[in-house]
């Protein structure tokens, strides 16, 4: 086990891969905005320039910060950035608007972002120190705290995509803490029930036939499939009575849910939300022409600068969310192939970081990081070729957008310096 | 350096669990991979077609407006179908002069159909949203479309658009009720934009058209077509969502067309006013009709056209976009009489059967002022049945004396007079019932004072002001006797399959608690009105059924003549139209307005079906003979 003993140093193929990634995206959100000479749109590649360098000058600076330090200010991190979105919430609720920023001078910040680094460190603070178990309920209490907090005040915002995030970047991080995959099937087995048992409702509305029975098919197939991994996998008598019972509610409650609670323009907004063809004016529009755009590019592409669908406008958000789109229509099956594998690679290579350190903070904040960026990755681009929802999360790397463009770049020196700096503290 | 089986567990651990986790990861790469793969390579050939030239277009299919129709089911308002041309700026060719071509095109007169200067100042304008589709032409003969398809290679960027326009099948008869469309302007664009109206959409402007814009509008469609090169359609695309549009609902109104038009017909055109009647059984409008009035269809034109139209009515000083029936106010003048009269007699004031104080010289005294009576020679002693019938004002002043403003205004207001009746169109006014509080608040800037002497302006109805439909609920009322039904023109609401999903009701607005008696007094008065020897309202008279009315003449300061005023109920006994005509300076009310209200009359119950059953048959029989 020789790299156990190897000499810690700077991981410059890492950097570099993100560099590469950092330029790519400056090429294509150059395409989609260049046609734009006045308004809104026409800054945006600049400005890019700007937040890519400054995003390099974050690497460094997080980088070069002493491990333990990051360590010890955990907590106070994590109550820094939940102050920010305290802050948001407030002045939003005196503007009457939308709170989702802060302007310091001409830049607007989104605390909601920032979150996603507080919510990495403290978690990993302390599942570093306690492990964490299905079979015993009480491990959760604390971690629990620790996501639900931001999770509801972005949940206000309204951001729902940014709410998931933090939910899903402490699957990975609970995983690395103690819990196995079957009992992480276990935790998140409610959710999906909500899910599956409302894929009836949703196609009833708007309709007058019933659905009947064959509605409930999905969440059968989900249910019996539980059961019978509970049946041969034999975990504790009160974790079986209380996954079934859970799931029970979960499926149950949703109908009286959709029922009593939720407003027309809410259940729209839901369907539109599962289903972007139902509503082809809003949502719906984007995935649609942003399919055909990528569609459009077959293997090689139509040539930088050369696709119509993003020439012509005819794509909204193409320089922040649907930046995939314009890379596909572009440069084709080849462009995409090529941005994937240097994801995986970052991805990969930022997990087999973890052989060789020792220190289960690090190791923690590391998976906790790859999580966060593998998420917006794998949701991103589903939502941009139609197999997931439209929910606003951008593409690391590649998307427009200045907040995102640092926290980006702070993960990523988070994951270097974990490679450089001292494990001891 | 020796390492401990514990460390040597630890780092297995770590590495299992990375590995599961790189495991995860390039399985969910994986399931990108391959859907990037499906429509980058297997769909690719439909997507390319889709994407070359931007072939795919988002479309907006217009819902058709409800249909209005009368209450015997005559269409009054529609829509017919209108052709627009139109420019997309981004498919315009540098190389061929679109304009010019443009400018080449003539109608059947010989005429170029486009004005060079507005031409190129609109397609200018237009390029600057390159991607939408800005109207050059709108409402252009079938002959120049067909033309622009002929030529549609020298003219890219160029297209024909179909689109509905509203129409008035009756045009003038019934404008006030129906109001009139137009686009959606500039500024208002912006808060209807959330519930989905597109740029250059129609909208209700004033009457039903305007109180019902929800009902009639619909729903919009969308769907995606495939365009050419040209920008012409080729039809909608396969497996692309389509939502159909969903036509609006349409509305049946309580109103008769026929008596609309018969109005029309006799209300002199020069002159100005308005004419309403109310079914005072249920509320049901009848007749609204207001003069001058416009035709409403020149609203649907083009919008030069229209433009022109519009500024020239709204720059008229005949004010025909006001709607007379229901926001012009207007002294009641004598008409008043009959609630004064009610007042009088119903809280024992006022004995009907006795005669006043004063008998009628021609005038009256009170304090300095000499009050006089519109007769000279004045009427004698008067009975209150003969004072309704001769209209004598020094009967009203004692009359108002004795009963006072209060209880005077407590019996209009019971009737419905001075305040909203909440009918089903946009800007009623309320009107005014003077009194000495009302009026002491009102020009209390000018430092006026009620006096006592005021009470005798306001007993014969010179003091007050009530819009004509008021008073047809008011004269309603006195022959309903028991309640005041609140008026409505909007009956029943179908769907586009002809169903019915919603009817309105009619509703109780007052109950009226009035002694029978006083009922009876003031109903014989009004008969005497119409039939009695000098009564006013002769030209009111209907062979066969009991009529009964009392005129008026509004001194205002606007004219040297008076307005004249009508209002009238039939028949007596139980009456099922109750009518008021208000017609500006032109005089005395039993010679201007009494004919309008005799002319609907006669036509509602000699002419319709539904009036014929309440007019004896022998007279019907008789009048049949004579044509």
């Amino acid at each position: 086990m020789n790299y156990l003993y190897k000499k810690h140093h700077f991981d410059f193929s890492l950097f570099f891969a993100a560099l590469l990634l950092w330029v790519s995206g400056a090429f294509l959100v150059y395409s989609a905005t260049h046609i734009h000479t006045t308004g809104q749109l026409a800054g945006v590649f600049k400005s890019q320039l700007v937040w890519m360098f400054l995003g390099v000058v974050v690497i460094l600076v997080v980088v070069s910060i002493p491990t333990r330090f990051y360590y010890h200010f955990s907590y106070v991190i994590y109550g820094f950035s939940l102050l920010l979105l305290l802050y948001v919430i407030f002045t939003g609720i005196v503007s009457k608007g939308a709170g989702r920023w802060i302007a310091i001078g001409g830049i607007r910040l989104q605390p909601s972002e920032f979150a996603k680094i507080g919510l990495l460190f403290a978690l990993a603070h302390y599942l570093s120190k306690n492990p964490i178990s299905l079979m015993r309920i009480s491990s959760f209490i604390m971690p629990g705290i620790l996501i639900i907090v931001p999770f509801l005040m972005v949940l206000k915002q309204p951001d729902l995509g940014t709410a998931l995030v933090f939910c899903v970047m402490s699957l990975p991080m609970f995983y690395w803490a103690g819990m196995s995959l079957l009992e992480i099937v276990f935790a998140i087995s409610p959710g999906f029930s909500i899910v599956l048992s409302a894929i009836p409702l949703i196609v009833a509305y708007g309709t007058t036939e019933a659905v009947g029975i064959g509605g409930a098919i999905p969440w059968g197939i989900f249910f019996i499939v539980l059961c019978l991994t509970l049946y041969f996998t034999r975990p504790p008598t009160f974790l079986i009575i209380a996954v079934i019972a859970l799931n029970l509610l979960a499926a149950t409650s949703t109908t009286i849910l959709w029922n009593s609670f939720l407003k027309d323009y809410q259940k729209v907004r839901i369907i539109s939300f599962i289903n972007p063809q139902a509503d082809p004016k809003g949502a719906g529009y984007q995935v649609i022409q942003s399919k055909v755009a990528i569609g459009s590019g077959h293997i090689f592409g139509k040539g930088y600068l050369q696709g119509t669908q993003t020439r012509l406008s005819y794509l909204p958000e193409q320089h922040t969310d649907f930046i995939f789109s314009v890379l596909g229509e572009q440069f084709g099956l080849i462009g995409c192939i090529a941005i994937l594998m240097l994801f995986l690679f970052i991805l990969i290579r930022s997990l087999t970081a973890t052989h060789s350190i020792r220190n289960r903070f690090i190791n923690l904040f590391v998976v906790g990081a790859v999580s966060i960026i593998g998420f917006h990755i794998f949701v991103n681009i589903a939502m941009t070729i139609g197999i997931m929802p439209v929910t606003g999360l951008p593409l690391p790397f590649l998307s427009y957008g200045g907040s995102f463009t640092i926290t980006v770049a702070a993960l990523l020196g988070l994951i270097l310096n974990a490679k450089v700096g001292n494990q001891d503290f | 350096m020796p390492k401990s089986a514990h460390q040597q567990d630890e780092l297995q651990d770590r590495i299992n669990k990375s590995l599961w986790l790189i495991g995860i990861l390039s399985f969910f790469f994986l399931i990108l991979l391959i859907r990037i793969f499906y429509i980058q390579v297997i769909r690719a050939e439909t997507n390319i077609r889709l994407s070359k030239e931007n072939q795919m277009q988002l479309k907006v299919i217009k819902a058709p407006r409800g249909y209005i129709y009368d209450r015997n089911g005559v269409i009054l308002a529609r829509n017919r179908p209108s052709y627009s041309i139109g420019v997309l700026p981004y498919k315009m060719d540098k190389k061929v002069d679109v304009v010019a071509n443009l400018l080449k095109i003539r109608d059947a007169q010989g005429e170029p159909i486009f004005d060079s200067l507005k031409l190129y100042k609109r397609i200018k304008k237009a390029k600057r949203r390159r991607f939408d589709i800005t109207r050059l032409k709108e409402d252009v003969s079938i002959d120049i479309i067909s033309i622009l398809e002929e030529h549609a290679m020298e003219l890219p960027g160029i297209l024909v658009q179909t689109e509905a326009r509203r129409e008035y099948p009756l045009g003038p008869v019934s404008f006030h009720i129906l109001g009139y469309m137009s686009e959606i302007a500039e500024e208002k664009f912006d808060s209807l934009k959330a519930m989905g109206y597109n740029y250059g959409d129609n909208i209700g402007q004033s009457g039903l058209e305007k109180q019902y814009e929800p009902i009639l509008r619909g729903k919009d469609g969308i769907e995606y077509i495939e365009v050419n090169a040209y920008g012409r359609s080729l039809g909608p695309i396969e497996h692309m969502p389509r939502i159909e549009p969903i036509k609006g609902n349409d509305l049946h109104l309580t109103v008769d067309s026929r008596l609309q038009q018969v109005i029309h017909d006799t209300f002199p055109d020069t002159l100005k006013g308005a004419v309403v009647a109310i079914n005072p059984q249920n509320g049901e409008v009848l007749v609204m009709y207001s003069s001058p009035s416009l035709d409403p269809n020149i609203f649907s034109l083009a919008t030069s056209l229209r433009a022109k139209s519009w500024s020239e009515a709204a720059r008229d000083p005949n004010l025909p976009l006001n709607n007379r029936a229901t926001s012009g106010t207007y002294p009641p003048g004598s008409t008043f009489k009959l609630v004064s009269g009610l007042a009088g007699i119903d809280s024992d004031r006022v004995n009907a059967r006795a005669f006043m104080h004063r008998s009628c010289t021609g005038a009256y005294r009170i304090g300095n002022r000499v009050a006089k009576c519109w007769y000279a020679k004045g009427h004698g002693r008067l009975s209150l049945r003969d004072a309704v019938k001769v209209s004598c004002n020094v009967y009203f002043y004692q009359l108002g004396l004795k009963t006072g403003d209060n209880i005077i205004n407590q019996y209009a207001e019971n009737l419905g007079l001075g305040n909203l009746t909440g009918i089903d169109l946009p800007h009623e006014k309320k009107g005014w019932l003077s009194g000495e509080e009302a009026y002491n608040k009102r020009f209390a800037y000018r430092n006026w004072k009620w006096t006592k002497g005021l009470v005798l302006d306001l007993a014969i109805g010179q003091a007050q002001t009530f819009t004509p439909i008021q008073m047809a609920l008011m004269v309603g009322g006195l022959g309903n006797k028991r309640a005041l039904y609140q008026p409505f023109l909007l009956r029943d609401v179908t769907d586009s399959e002809g169903e019915l999903i919603h009817r309105i009701a009619p509703e109780i607005k007052r109950t009226l608690n009035f002694k029978e008696q006083s009922l009876i007094d003031i109903e014989k008065a009004m008969e005497e009105v119409i039939v009695g020897a000098g009564g006013t309202g002769r030209r009111s008279r209907v062979p066969g059924v009991r009529v009964g009315g009392k005129s008026g003449s509004a001194e205002n300061p606007h004219g040297e003549k008076t307005h004249g005023l009508f209002v009238a109920c039939a028949p007596l006994e139980n009456p099922v139209i109750a009518i008021a005509a208000v017609v500006e300076n032109a005089g005395h009310g039993g010679t201007v307005a009494a004919p309008l209200i005799g002319a609907v009359l006669n036509h509602f119950f000699l002419e319709t079906k539904e009036g014929q059953q309440y007019v004896d048959p022998k007279v019907l029989t008789k009048l049949k003979k004579k044509t």
